[in-house]
């Protein structure tokens, strides 16, 4: 057990997982460890800076932890530190883009460096991965915290850590408004970053005027998380959308007995629809009849020469 | 051009079984400063070679099963045209943003089957089991059919061995001008020398290595001088920004280099590839913008253009190429009934319709190439052994 108050805050490496408001017991320091490693003045803390943070604000002297030898480098002990991580769960991206980063800022030879990472994260390191993993770290903490409570994948991290900062913020706007799921945000930011990539300028992102709608207080989220999908995924599929609104305008137009459904691809690539009908009596037959004969058949054409 | 795409080699290996063949006694005399490896299998190769760069990496050996093969097309509805593959080299040296072939191989080297003998064999077995049906072979499909010496060896030979005897044509399809080696054979006109082409600001971001426009048209100008047919490619058409004016421009520079009578077919396709391929070409070309086009999930699940956009694409193309007298042969590579009604205002019936058309247009506008008269029949019957899948994942 670790006096409290000789316990100093550090650079945060690790995130914490789980419910840490658990009454103070010695089998917290296995179902929540806090790592500490010994300094001249005290600790400083390694691991488990909420949980130490929830003992100060709950009058806790104690608290208890696991404690590293003040000789050990800091490469020593965060990979110690990782491995009893990964036994619980993986790390996520951030984290190890920050084991790489100070691995990096320590003065490590290039092949310890890669060493150290693989022992850790099992992850063949070569520049091209360094770079990723480096990138992740402009995020801002607020969207990492939102891909971390979404368990989100090394591609979606990777995917905002390639927005321009303008973007990540107006996603986070997003975020913090709508709270999207997290297939809808990789999504949004998917098709922004394609359009960027295609267009080589933000200017058509500026024509969605996306930041105003946000602020729209007359949506309600829901409202403006359709509003903001939708004029991005115009934006990415221009043609493709707007040919969808047209044959949707269209069958609107057509009078489809209850028993009977219009289906085509909806990618368009065949130039065809099939019409499904189901016939239980008599009615039914003659209201699929006149469907096909009557005034809806100049509609039917209209669909076929669209489609 | 020429050594700068040989002199990348760096490495060939060379199986026990290939050691003593003619064709790779010629390859090493090619390649004098590549280090020469003899292993005793290619099954060995895959530990010894595991972190070599299969593009600068030659792998000397004879085929295991078959190397002439129907192309594998795609599925339908897409219309393919029952073209002969003869894959001797795979694997290209070339750098193409959106070739297929370096997600596609996973072998250690750029194999070259060394056993022509073997794939002559193959060759005359096909052309046996169908004589009245006049065939189109290339081995343009699995590698550039001459960026690299060792593949211009066989082709050479390939020239050769159809110029007389056989009711069929050989296809050499490149993105070079490496075609010096090549012109002075004794061809019969039975050997077409073809050229993908994209417009220049197309090829110089998305075609590292391979030929300018510019040099590829003017072998294509030299193939005509010394009587070969020519062929072009507008494959994969790729849609940007003024696409249309460069594909016109384009058009433009091939005919006033290239007489259209001399030219025995031109295709259309346009880009497409398998979805996973997406983030492969973003991971390896990032200053690629192919992956960031109007692309839907196709029929054949591979990654097409919005079909409304392939069609204006396709229609400025086809009506420019088709402004002419005595236009060529211009067909669609897996291309959609709905696509060719709409630019063409025809659609084949079938496969075998359209590999029929490429004969009668054969017969009719370079008289003397096909022995028989094409008979649509031949073509409807083919025996079920030889019959083109068309269900295969496509190259």
């Amino acid at each position: 057990m670790t006096q409290i108050k000789t316990v100093l805050a550090r650079g945060r490496i690790f995130e914490e997982e789980g419910d840490l408001s658990l009454v103070d017991s010695p089998e917290r320091l296995f179902t929540h460890p806090v790592f500490l490693q010994k300094t001249d003045n005290g600790y400083t803390i390694l691991y488990g800076f909420e949980s130490v943070a929830q003992l100060r604000s709950s009058k806790a002297v104690f608290c208890p932890a696991f404690i590293l030898p003040a000789r050990w480098s800091l490469s020593k002990c965060v990979t110690l530190v990782a491995t009893c991580i990964l036994r619980s769960r993986a790390l996520w991206p951030v984290e190890i883009a920050k084991l790489l980063d100070l691995f990096t800022r320590n003065g490590l030879s290039k092949s310890k460096i890669a060493e150290l990472f693989r022992q850790v994260t099992h992850i063949k390191l070569n520049v091209a991965v360094a770079k990723q993993y480096l990138a992740i770290l402009e995020i801002e903490s607020s969207l990492q915290q939102y891909l971390i409570t979404k368990k989100a994948p090394l591609k979606t991290w990777r995917l905002a850590a390639e927005l321009p900062s303008e973007i990540r913020r107006l996603m986070l706007d997003l975020i913090v408004e709508c709270q999207p799921t997290l297939s809808l945000f990789e999504e949004i930011a998917r098709n922004v970053s394609e359009i960027l990539h295609r267009e080589e300028s933000a200017v058509d992102l500026e024509r969605l005027n996306l930041v105003n709608v946000l602020k729209n207080t007359d949506y309600q989220p829901a409202e403006k998380l359709a509003i903001i999908r939708g004029a991005v995924q115009e934006l990415r599929y221009p043609n493709l959308t707007q040919h969808t609104q047209r044959l949707s305008n269209l069958l609107k137009e057509i009078k489809v007995p209850q028993s009977v459904r219009i289906d085509y691809d909806k990618n368009f690539e065949e130039q065809k629809f099939r019409i499904e009908a189901e016939i239980s009596s008599a009615d039914d037959l003659k209201a699929f009849g006149d469907f096909l004969t009557g005034t809806e058949k100049a509609k039917l054409e209209r669909l076929l020469k669209i489609l | 051009m020429t050594a700068r795409i040989d002199r990348r080699i760096s490495k060939i290996y060379i199986t026990a079984e290939a050691e003593r063949d003619e064709l790779t006694d010629q390859i090493l005399i090619a390649y004098p400063d590549a280090r020469k490896i003899v292993v005793a299998s290619d099954r060995s190769l895959d530990a010894i070679a595991k972190s070599d760069d299969p593009k600068r990496v030659l792998l000397l050996t004879h085929s295991k099963g078959q190397v002439v093969k129907d192309c594998p097309g795609t599925a339908v509805p897409y219309l393919c045209c029952r073209y002969q593959v003869i894959n001797q080299t795979l694997n290209c040296p070339l750098d193409c943003t959106y070739c297929i072939l370096q997600f596609y191989l996973n072998q250690p080297a750029t194999i070259i089957y060394t056993d022509y003998e073997n794939i002559f064999a193959e060759i005359r077995k096909k052309g046996e089991s169908q004589p009245r049906r006049f065939l189109r072979f290339g081995t343009g499909e699995l590698g550039d059919s001459l960026a690299l010496t060792a593949s211009q060896l066989f082709a050479g030979k390939l020239i050769d061995h159809f110029a007389y005897g056989l009711n069929a044509l050989l296809e050499l399809k490149t993105k070079t001008d490496r075609i010096d080696s090549m012109l002075d054979r004794s061809h019969n006109g039975h050997t077409v020398i073809s050229w993908s082409l994209n417009p220049p600001v197309i090829t110089r971001r998305e075609e590292r290595l391979a030929a300018p426009v510019s040099a590829r048209l003017k072998s294509a100008g030299e193939a005509v001088k010394c009587g070969f047919p020519v062929g072009f490619h507008f494959d994969p058409i790729i849609d940007i920004p003024a696409g249309a004016t460069h594909y016109i421009e384009l058009i433009e520079e091939l005919y006033s280099r290239i007489d259209p009578g001399r030219i025995a077919w031109i295709s259309l396709g346009s880009l497409r590839f398998p979805p996973a391929m997406k983030e492969k070409i973003i991971e390896r070309y990032p200053h690629s913008r192919i992956p960031y086009g109007e692309m839907i999930r196709g029929l054949d699940q591979k990654m097409r253009y919005f079909r409304l956009r392939r069609i204006e694409l396709y229609q400025v193309i086809y009506r420019k190429l088709t402004a002419v007298t005595n236009p060529p042969f211009i067909y669609f590579c897996m291309e959609s009934p709905a696509v060719w009604r709409a630019v063409c205002n025809f659609v084949p019936d079938s496969n075998a319709h359209l590999d029929y058309l490429f004969a009668e247009s054969l017969w009719r506008r370079f008289p003397g190439i096909i022995a028989i008269q094409p008979e649509r029949i031949d073509y409807e019957n083919v025996p079920k052994s030889v019959e083109t899948k068309t269900e295969s994942t496509t190259v």
